[in-house]
């Protein structure tokens, strides 16, 4: 139980724009949030891909739950996707579903309730919802809503397998300062709450600095990973002293 | 010159055998898929069974109704102008329903699928690549094969199956009803005929060669589909291959399998 959720050593993507010759190293504990943040186009999204396993890497090792990545079959690998959550950056929700059928459908679709229950899924889909406190009419299409009931649709589609850690892609992407307030709000109670690891990749800083207990800075040289706020503001690197000093109040404009 | 044409003959011949195989494999991949998953359906897979079967069937029955209607009555008209002069009656009702039913209520039922369905099929599918969908399925750990491709497959020879049984019967009673108001009543005592013109083995064929028609239509469609990559403008050009090339492969496969049940 005391296993870290996720231990990776010196992992490459396999991107060529990324020039990291090192790889990354890093554990995250259970019930951890971290972060990935660093200016736009240096590669979060190639970097929470490889930690989710979803990419393949390019060198060196990722266990993540406890599993070696490196050589899953396909069939583990979908297994694995039940425990391990991933929301793309545009939420990527079925357009020709409903908000509920989009949220029932992997607990359908992996008999969660078995075939005669059906309805069970659709119940624990709108419990979700209302948690989530998503007030998008669940028979409503994904492409009528908001960017930000959109992550939240997304969101609640991959809490429906109980997964023990979830990917975010763009995690406060499309959204204005309000819908990112109350989205942060949720992400820390599904931390807190629902007990689940959380890797989310922003550019917001001012989340990170409140509520992150690690983060991982991505830059052309390759990233860097951090304890918490106080060691990645004293570093001295100029990469991550410029952004820092250039979006910080940028956007604390969005998150406070 | 000589070598060249010989060249790109022999290049395009291979290139058509290797996506034959492909298609095929493709198609096989997701009927053992589906198949080895323990259960045949999940809600999931059903309700998306279920709306291929509506999609594919049920809504091309007006537009079946109305071609079968009409290719009935010409296709009798014509036969009666053309042989009765010369042929018992009998033997034209014999002859309209071997030809309607295996040859003409197929093909035409195979280009109602492949413009309705086939291209559909492929526009949806080529947009849900486009926007991710197909990923974020991936990403919970769905088979796609299983989800998306089979339920389509299975639609797709079901639909053909029945839409053709149902073009044969409505061409062959309306072209029948037709000729008896037309040319002579003497043809409305000859509904039996229709039956009686088919035998086990023919009917085999018949069921046999809808089945392949309606898993080439919803696996070309499918397996275009999954190709679209980038931008959007792939979606038209894969819609057109699925219509191009599944065209062309019923007709070939139509046309080599006429020749071997003779």
């Amino acid at each position: 139980m005391n296993e870290p959720v996720l231990q990776c050593r010196n992992l490459l993507p396999l991107t060529s724009r990324v020039q990291e010759s090192t790889g990354i190293t890093l554990e995250l504990p259970r019930f951890s949030l971290t972060c990935i943040v660093g200016p736009g186009d240096s590669g979060k999204t190639s970097w929470l891909r490889l930690l989710a396993a979803v990419d393949p890497a390019a060198g060196g090792n990722l266990r993540l739950l406890g599993q070696d990545t490196s050589w899953l079959s396909t069939a583990e690998w979908r297994r694995l996707r039940q425990q391990a959550g991933y929301v793309l950056p545009n939420s990527a929700l079925l357009s020709s579903q409903s908000v509920l059928q989009n949220v029932a459908l992997p607990a359908q679709y992996h008999y969660q309730h078995g075939w005669d229950t059906g309805s069970h899924a659709e119940k624990k889909a709108v419990t979700l919802l209302e948690w989530l406190e998503c007030t998008a009419d669940p028979n409503e299409l994904p492409e009528y809503l908001p960017a930000y009931q959109q992550k939240l649709v997304a969101i609640a589609r991959c809490l429906m397998l109980d997964p023990q850690i979830l990917f975010i892609d763009e995690a406060f992407a499309f959204m204005d300062a309000q819908s990112c307030r109350k989205i942060a709000r949720r992400y820390l109670a599904i931390r807190d709450e629902l007990k689940i690891t959380l890797v989310l990749a922003t550019c917001d800083l001012a989340f990170a600095k409140a509520h992150t207990d690690r983060f991982i800075f991505t830059r052309p040289a390759g990233p860097k990973v951090y304890a918490d706020w106080a060691s990645a503001e004293q570093d001295n690197d100029e990469a991550v002293r410029n952004f820092i000093r250039s979006n910080f109040d940028h956007y604390s404009t969005f998150y406070a | 010159m000589v070598n060249t044409l010989t060249g790109w003959t022999g290049r395009q011949a291979i290139r058509s055998g290797v996506y034959i195989v492909d298609l095929t494999v493709f198609i096989q991949l997701a009927i053992r898929d589906w198949l080895f998953r323990g259960r045949f359906f999940n809600r999931a897979t059903y309700r998306s069974l279920v709306n291929q079967l509506l999609f594919t069937g049920v809504d091309a029955l007006p537009l079946v109704s109305l071609l079968s209607l009409a290719v009935g009555v010409a296709i009798t008209s014509q036969l009666i102008h053309l042989t009765s002069d010369f042929t018992e009656a009998a033997d034209i009702i014999e002859t309209l329903a071997v030809l309607t039913t295996y040859e003409v209520s197929p093909f035409l039922t195979a280009i109602i699928l492949v413009a309705r369905s086939g291209s559909a099929i492929s526009v949806d599918l080529g947009n849900m690549k486009l926007h991710g969908e197909i990923e974020g399925l991936e990403l919970l750990g769905i088979n796609l094969n299983d989800y998306l491709i089979a339920p389509r497959l299975i639609a797709g020879a079901i639909s053909q199956l029945v839409l053709a049984i149902y073009f044969s019967g409505i061409a062959l009673y309306g072209g029948l009803i037709a000729a008896g108001i037309l040319y002579s009543t003497s043809y409305l005592f000859f509904f039996d005929n229709l039956l009686i013109a088919h035998t086990p083995d023919t009917l085999l064929l018949f069921v046999f060669k809808n089945l392949v028609f309606g898993l080439v239509i919803a696996g070309t469609a499918c397996y275009h589909a999954l190709q679209v990559a980038g931008s959007s403008t792939e979606v038209p050009r894969q819609t057109q291959r699925v219509i191009v090339n599944s065209l062309a492969i019923i007709a070939v496969f139509d046309g080599l399998l006429a020749v071997a049940a003779l």
